[in-house]
């Protein structure tokens, strides 16, 4: 029997079948609808990686020191690059006055073209200190490179 | 339905990353210890985050360089006496520390005014051998 204005055959389960089938149509049309929305904005890094040289000279039971900003959490790296004798270098914090380091790590250094020191840091004012270990008899040249953050 | 459906197709215009990094401030405490002395600075934290508390520096007081030894760093509150002086630091955290330019401790702290931080030299094997230049900061927001 075929109920009038319907021209398919079949039972309510049929028509729910069809109905749906034109749904999922309809949501498939839209999904594809939907743009590509590959221009994404991924989140900037304006950390950078900063060299600095420096070249000075060391007195007899004296030091030298030079002051350094890291601005982001990271590695500092410090090559005594050359220097007339083995002398101590460190990494700290500068003095709140009166000038020089207050220093956290340290080592007995002589020239070498990979570093002495590499620690990590957290961002802020550090200082490089080089410094005689009560050896030297008269003034000597050093350069250094620092790497950081 | 339909109605959501083209809700959902919406403007596809990319959205920037904001920055939510409250603004931080960092405090140095700079002072000499003694053998089995402690010291304590009162600090305050003006909003909830991350409060680091370094112990950046430990040197000798007669010449250049830095000692190795083991002490104890760490925050609590404030004790004050009855006219409102602070006279001691009941400490909440503490953790046993070399020198290091990285903070020991990064633990979130709820706003308040009645901080501090705490070194101690308390260990007889590792500790100082001497008085030492010391120097703590303290990063918070």
């Amino acid at each position: 029997m075929t109920r009038p204005g319907f021209g398919i055959r079949g039972s309510g389960f049929a028509r729910h079948a069809l109905m749906n089938a034109a749904t999922w149509l309809v949501i498939a049309l839209f999904a594809t609808g939907c743009g590509d929305d590959k221009t994404s904005t991924a989140p900037s890094n304006t950390s950078t990686a900063t060299s600095e040289n420096w070249s000075g000279v060391v007195a007899p039971g004296g030091q030298s020191s030079r002051s350094f900003t890291v601005n982001a959490s990271g590695t500092i790296a410090v090559t005594l690059t050359a220097a007339g004798a083995t002398l101590g270098l460190g990494v700290g914090l500068p003095r709140v006055t009166g000038g020089g380091c207050r220093l956290g790590v340290s080592v007995d250094a002589s020239a070498a073209s990979s570093p002495q020191i590499s620690t990590a840091a957290d961002s802020g004012q550090y200082c490089v200190q080089v410094y005689d270990l009560g050896t030297l008899r008269d003034p000597v040249g050093f350069a250094l490179k620092i790497d950081h953050p | 339905m339909l109605a959501s459906l083209c809700a959902a197709c919406g403007d596809n215009t990319p959205t920037s990353p904001t920055s939510t990094t409250p603004s931080r401030a960092t405090e140095r405490f700079d002072d000499i210890i003694n053998v089995s002395e402690s010291k304590f600075f009162a600090f305050s934290v003006g909003s909830n985050g991350t409060t680091s508390i370094n112990l950046a520096s430990l040197s000798p007081i007669d010449r250049p360089g830095t000692i190795v030894a083991t002490l104890e760093i760490g925050w609590g509150k404030t004790v004050k006496d009855d006219a409102g002086t602070v006279i001691g630091c009941t400490l909440s955290r503490v953790v046993q520390t070399t020198p290091a330019l990285a903070a020991q401790i990064n633990d979130t702290l709820p706003p308040a005014s009645d901080y501090c931080a705490n070194i101690a030299d308390v260990d007889r094997v590792t500790g100082l051998r001497g008085p030492a230049n010391f120097s703590i900061r303290v990063t918070h927001p």
